[in-house]
């Protein structure tokens, strides 16, 4: 139980991110339940819980454990009405993602009969069209939606995966950028507009959003990272200043991880080392600074190594960026 | 261009467990193998390296770290990195985008002149796992002319045991245990070499 709180606390502090070990351990839990495989209504539920806080897509595992709990008696009775169609929805999304169309509809359906006005189930109707592969009955309900409510951002946001599905990115692009018009505070959104600009090999677009990004949650490492990875892709021998501002911001995320990201580190040193092989003249040697930095950063990552995976150390040797201290 | 291209089960195992594991996004990944150098002699793919399921990945330092090592442990068991593997998000996108292209030009020029691109078609990954049919579910894609092309489907050699080992491998819900790289760098005692994962 103390273990399930810490959990939470730690959901709390990363922000949208769940602790992946509390997470692990409830779907383990779940995965090797007793009484003939059947997990206890309670596990399930937290698992439950921890993936939606976490926003965390696991669709096999919430389809097979939600969906019993869903047809459980049990269940309807333990849970609360919140919590019970909370987990309905949930479990309608992943059984979508399965493809498990007729279970979905049955959901739907109970859904539509509790909440027979609502726009979140018509917005869910509107999926399980997309999963069906019907795009244009989806926007069409997607378009009724916003026409009683045009700032439904449901409804705005699968109309953009309708052109996704469409394979019409361009639309999708101009889809996001005009509910980002009216809603320039998702972040989330933000960021999606940036994983479509990548796609279209769009990279300083993608940029700008990450920028976004960092303006509304500077605490979020994952955007600070986002955002160094980008001005890395972005920098050539002849603008090397821009895997400098990168060697800034992945310094924010190991300042942010308590010195525990990877990704940070790989980065800090691949900048430093294009800095060191590509630069010219002046540019080209590092601060002292630098080097200290680059060093700190290859020593730890090499320790990290060898304790965690010592098999893999020679290959992280042989990428050559752990010398760009040196 | 080699004339032919082989692949072997280990090397489909893993792409195609690496499709399965993260059937929502896309995923891509290196193709270890072996050629004798001879201008059309075949090339041999007999491994896979996982890179990524987070399409961000690819456009940022961890591509080039995650060649850098593949490379490294290529040659640590007699093979180079000789291409490059692609599954697309949507279901019916048999476009090689220009990621993919960069990547595989890369590739190209640092590991294996005769480098090639394996598309996974996601309709036939589909139809070979709900045995419908036994072909393996790829695209191959050679540079010819100065461009990327798709190559006719019998240029890829495979033994027909092959898609029994992937199946089983699925059955066995093998896809669970594999690590690609972008799992290691969230936790690197993970094994991206997945070095018993297809029997």
């Amino acid at each position: 139980k103390r273990a399930e709180r810490e959990g939470q606390g730690a959901i709390a502090t990363m922000g949208r991110l769940p602790s992946q070990k509390a997470l692990a351990a409830t779907l383990d839990r779940c995965e090797n339940a007793g009484h003939g495989g059947h997990a206890p209504i309670d596990e399930v539920k937290d698992f439950l819980r921890l993936c939606r806080d976490g926003k965390v897509r696991l669709p096999e595992q919430i389809a097979r454990h939600g969906l019993r709990l869903v047809k459980s008696k049990e269940a309807k009775r333990k849970l609360n009405d919140t919590e019970l169609w909370l987990i309905n929805e949930q479990v309608c999304y992943a059984l979508l993602d399965t493809g498990e169309i007729d279970e979905a509809t049955m959901i739907v359906k109970a859904l539509a009969k509790r909440f027979p006005k609502s726009s979140r189930v018509l917005v869910l109707q509107g999926a399980l069209c997309e999963c069906c592969g019907d795009y244009d009955k989806a926007e069409e309900v997607y378009k009724k939606v916003l026409e009683e409510n045009e700032a439904h951002q449901g409804a705005w946001k699968r109309l953009c995966c309708v052109a996704k599905g469409r394979g019409d990115e361009e639309k999708a692009v101009k889809t996001l950028k005009e509910y980002l018009d009216v809603f320039c505070t998702d972040a989330e959104a933000w960021e999606e507009l940036a994983s479509l600009y990548l796609s279209l090999s769009m990279q300083k677009q993608a940029s700008f959003c990450y920028e976004e990004c960092l303006l509304i949650q500077p605490q979020n490492p994952s955007y600070h990272l986002k955002y160094a990875d980008s001005l890395y892709s972005l920098s050539t021998p002849s603008t090397l200043h821009l895997a400098r501002q990168a060697v800034g911001y992945y310094s924010v995320v190991l300042d942010l991880t308590n010195g525990s990201s990877v990704h940070a580190k790989y980065g800090l040193l691949c900048c430093l080392d294009a800095i060191r092989s590509q630069g010219r003249g002046s540019s080209s040697r590092l601060t002292e600074d630098e080097q200290k930095l680059a060093a700190k950063c290859a020593r730890e990552l090499e320790a990290d190594y060898q304790e965690k995976c010592p098999a893999l150390l020679a290959h992280l040797r042989a990428t050559g960026i752990l010398s760009s201290g040196t | 261009m080699a004339m032919a291209y082989g692949v072997n089960a280990q090397a489909v195992g893993k792409v195609v467990l690496h499709g399965a594991k993260y059937g929502a996004g896309e995923v891509c990944g290196a193709l270890l193998g072996r050629w004798d150098g001879a201008e059309d002699g075949p090339v041999l793919v007999e491994d896979a390296v996982p890179f990524f399921h987070k399409c961000e990945n690819k456009y940022s330092p961890l591509m080039e770290v995650a060649l850098a090592q593949a490379e490294s442990y290529a040659s640590t068991v007699g093979l180079k990195v000789v291409g490059f593997y692609q599954a697309n998000e949507r279901n019916d996108d048999r476009e090689l985008h220009f990621s993919t292209k960069r990547i595989a030009d890369v590739i190209r020029e640092k590991s294996t002149r005769q480098a090639c691109i394996l598309l996974m078609n996601n309709e036939g990954f589909t139809a070979l796992l709900s045995s419908e049919t036994r072909d393996l579910p790829f695209q191959l894609h050679v540079r010819k002319g100065g461009q990327w092309v798709l190559e006719a489907s019998k240029q890829l050699l495979s033994e027909g045991s092959v898609a029994d080992v992937v199946l089983a491998s699925i059955s066995a819900g093998r896809q669970q245990h594999l690590v690609d790289f972008s799992e290691h760098i969230c936790d690197i005692s993970k094994d991206w070499r997945n070095l018993d994962l297809v029997k």
